[in-house]
């Protein structure tokens, strides 16, 4: 049986997180610049201690963890609500529902755990990841030119990263590097990396269409000791566990709230315009727009939906959540682009949060695994083709 | 102490007017398709007003959530009893369809005779739907109680509540002995964001559901039997605007252009 009725539990949770974002949210929205991307402190603040008394802090941690022991269908469906603001796509809520440490960190060593995990869930240290290079990012297994040579208890890392957002304040970072040049895959390990390391360097800041800025890194003979040695050697791709590939899809539902809302949005306006003598909802050729923004909305949602089901029974869930990513995705971004056309000259202007989505939606069709990459794990999967290449 | 909160489950006040349609020949609300009712916000209020008596400590107090209304009304119960209230009431019957305020205060009345014990009851001021803020009143004359309507701060000590009123021209504050019933007005404050725990915990807790025979009403006093309001005819209003600009070089030809404008229609 297929059923995506919500329980009366969903619903209350959902409602606590709608109901912050529309009282709290919104209307400290109004008064920041458009491209904002963090609240003032104090407000912050505030929010944060309001989401840990309703008990929904750091949502996506598992409960091991002392995360609030919220099943990803529930997830999936808060993180639609989650980005229903202007800030909604790259912050949603703007963090105050806590940042979920990289699940990479889940399988580091207990030690580890204690010095990056922990703080992280606390509140206290953030990361960055570090895995594209100038050379690539599809094929990072190909692409990685960063190299660690090991050097009695250490390992001397030389290279640089690209693209790596929040590198710049960050406290630590996960950074792929190979070890083994004679190796494909399994010439690859993941670091731990402190920021403060000798030798790390934020080159420069690369601005990209979206406000919050990515870093270029340089490493220049920067020691690193076997403890920071994060999974096994050799161990980088395999770092793999169900938190880290079940967190794709709110990832991918989060574009499945600005959509909803620019369709919102849109619908109202069709209603109010009149050009020509009549309501521009009267038109056929704005009926058909507002008719597809439902279809990419309704067919997006199914698609997370049905992954974040599979991944909540326990069930394999890859070719569905990279469908998934793929078709929230692109459909969130021909929502806001037919949502900005309803709009003529006001779609463009940034009095409404439509061309920040716009912009940003553009940039998750690359992020995260870029369509055509979803398309080859997807192609992998159907045709029975060995992956790892 | 046992408290008692009437919640109401309403059709979404943002429910977009497009989606919003009324059965005319049986003057009736058509229920938006895809569109979930949702708990008359002034009862989630009044639910907060109950909750933070309880949690003024002094006496062990008990909260009971009581809604009239179809087997979907459990939604607006376990909401109250997610946000603390301890245990819940629902009121199912066919024969309760199609009432008005006074068979509703009726059914209410004798369900909080049936608990037996109870000592204060909460409503909203009105509910957000039909918003005729009667129930409450009504409610307190069934039952003979005292009673004080859109309150804005309640105090308990001793056996006495003092409730301040809102009134059109300011506050005038109320002592009344228990039992006794109030209604809450916005102006009393935010209900509170459900917790998660109590979230989980509300599906466990008890939802104890009557029918008229089991509170001993009889159908012929109840539901549109017993009815007292008869709906001659329910429409949407059709709202027709204009805009008319005043000529005039000076603002005060400008305001005399104004007036005579209104004077004309009526206005003033
Ligand atoms: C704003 C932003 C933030 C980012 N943040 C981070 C971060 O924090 N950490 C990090 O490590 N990376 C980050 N990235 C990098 C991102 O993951 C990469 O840009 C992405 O993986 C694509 O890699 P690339 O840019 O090198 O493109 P390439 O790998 O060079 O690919 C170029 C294009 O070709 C397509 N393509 C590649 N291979 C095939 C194929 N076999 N068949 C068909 N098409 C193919 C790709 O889909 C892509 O569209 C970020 C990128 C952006 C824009
Ligand atoms: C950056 C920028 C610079 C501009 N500069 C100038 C300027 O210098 N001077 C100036 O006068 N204006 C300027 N404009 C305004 C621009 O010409 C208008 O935005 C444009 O004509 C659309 O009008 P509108 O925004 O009022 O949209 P509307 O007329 O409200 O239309 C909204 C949407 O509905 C569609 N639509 C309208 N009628 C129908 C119909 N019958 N059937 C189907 N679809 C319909 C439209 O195509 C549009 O997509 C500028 C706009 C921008 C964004």
């Amino acid at each position: 049986m297929v059923d995506f009725r919500i329980s009366d539990e969903q619903k209350l949770i959902i409602d606590n997180v709608r109901r912050l974002i529309r009282e709290e949210i919104r209307p400290l929205e109004e008064d920041l610049d458009p491209d904002a991307f963090s609240l003032p402190p104090s407000e912050k603040d505030r929010l944060v201690s309001m989401v840990k008394e309703m008990g929904l802090y750091q949502m996506d941690v598992p409960t091991e963890y002392g995360g609030p022991g919220i099943d990803i269908v529930t997830r999936t469906l808060v993180a639609e609500e989650l980005s229903q603001h202007r800030a909604g796509l790259y912050a949603p809520a703007y963090g105050v529902f806590g940042h979920g440490p990289p699940g990479q960190l889940y399988n580091a060593t207990d030690e580890q755990k204690e010095k990056y995990l922990w703080p992280v869930i606390r509140g206290e240290k953030s990361a960055f990841f570090g895995l594209s290079e100038p050379s690539g990012g599809s094929d990072p297994a190909r692409a990685i030119k960063t190299r660690g040579i090991k050097d009695g208890d250490d390992w001397v890392i030389n290279g640089g990263k690209l693209w790596n957002s929040g590198a710049d304040t960050a406290d630590f970072g996960i950074v792929y590097v190979r070890t083994d040049p004679s190796k494909g895959r399994e010439g690859i390990s993941a670091f731990l990396i402190d920021t403060e390391t000798p030798g790390f360097r934020v080159e420069r800041l690369v601005q990209v269409l979206r406000a919050h800025y990515t870093t270029e890194l340089s490493f220049t003979d920067m020691r690193i000791p076997s403890q920071n040695l994060l999974g096994k050697e050799g161990g980088g791709f395999a770092l793999a566990n169900e938190y880290l590939s079940m967190q794709r899809i709110p990832y991918s539902a989060t574009g499945l709230g600005v959509a909803i809302l620019a369709h919102e949005m849109a619908m109202d306006w069709a209603k109010q315009r009149e050009t020509f003598g009549q309501p521009l909802a009267n038109r056929q050729a704005i009926q058909w727009m507002l008719v597809d923004n439902e279809i990419d909305i309704r067919t997006g949602r199914w698609a997370c939906l049905q992954a974040a089901d599979l991944a909540h029974r326990g069930e394999p869930f890859r070719f569905e959540s990279s469908m998934a990513k793929l078709v929230a995705t692109e459909g969130a971004g021909r929502v806001v682009d037919r949502s900005m056309q309803i709009f003529g000259g006001l779609g463009m202007s940034k009095d409404l949060p439509l061309e920040r989505w716009y912009r940003e939606l553009r940039i998750r069709r690359i992020g995260e695994g870029p369509s055509e990459v979803q398309r080859i794990v997807m192609a992998r999967d159907l045709l029975n083709i060995r992956s790892g290449s | 102490m046992h408290l008692v909160v009437c919640a109401k489950q309403i059709p979404d006040p943002d429910t977009p007017p497009s989606a919003f349609k009324i059965d005319e020949a049986t003057n009736s609300v058509v229920p938006a398709p895809g569109i979930s009712p949702i708990l008359s916000q002034f009862d989630g209020i009044a639910a907060e007003a109950a909750l933070r008596i309880k949690e003024s400590g002094g006496e062990d107090a008990k909260v009971t959530v009581i809604s009239m209304g179809a087997e979907s009304a459990r939604a607006a119960i376990k909401q109250v009893l997610a946000m603390g209230a301890d245990e819940g009431v629902l009121l199912n019957d066919d024969a309760f369809e199609g009432g008005d305020s006074y068979t509703t205060a009726k059914v209410l009345a004798s369900a909080i005779r049936e608990l037996g014990d109870v000592d204060a009851v909460f409503c909203g001021r009105q509910a957000a739907d039909w918003d005729m803020g009667q129930v409450g009143l009504l409610l307190a004359e069934e039952l003979g109680w005292a009673s004080a309507i859109i309150a804005k701060d309640i105090n308990y000590a001793d056996g006495n509540v003092s409730v301040q009123r809102v009134l059109t021209d300011g506050y005038e504050t109320v002592q009344m002995a228990l039992p006794a019933v109030m209604t809450v007005s916005n102006e009393f404050g935010e209900p509170r964001y459900p917790k998660l725990p109590q979230i989980m915990a509300a599906a466990k807790k008890t939802v104890t559901q009557y029918s008229a025979s089991e509170l001993g009403l009889d159908a012929a006093e109840v539901g549109s039997a017993g009815s007292r309001l008869k709906i001659e005819k329910l429409f949407i209003p059709e709202t027709d605007s204009n805009v008319e600009f005043m000529t005039g070089d000076t603002p005060q030809e400008l305001a005399a252009a104004l007036v005579q404008r209104l004077q004309a229609d009526k206005l003033i």
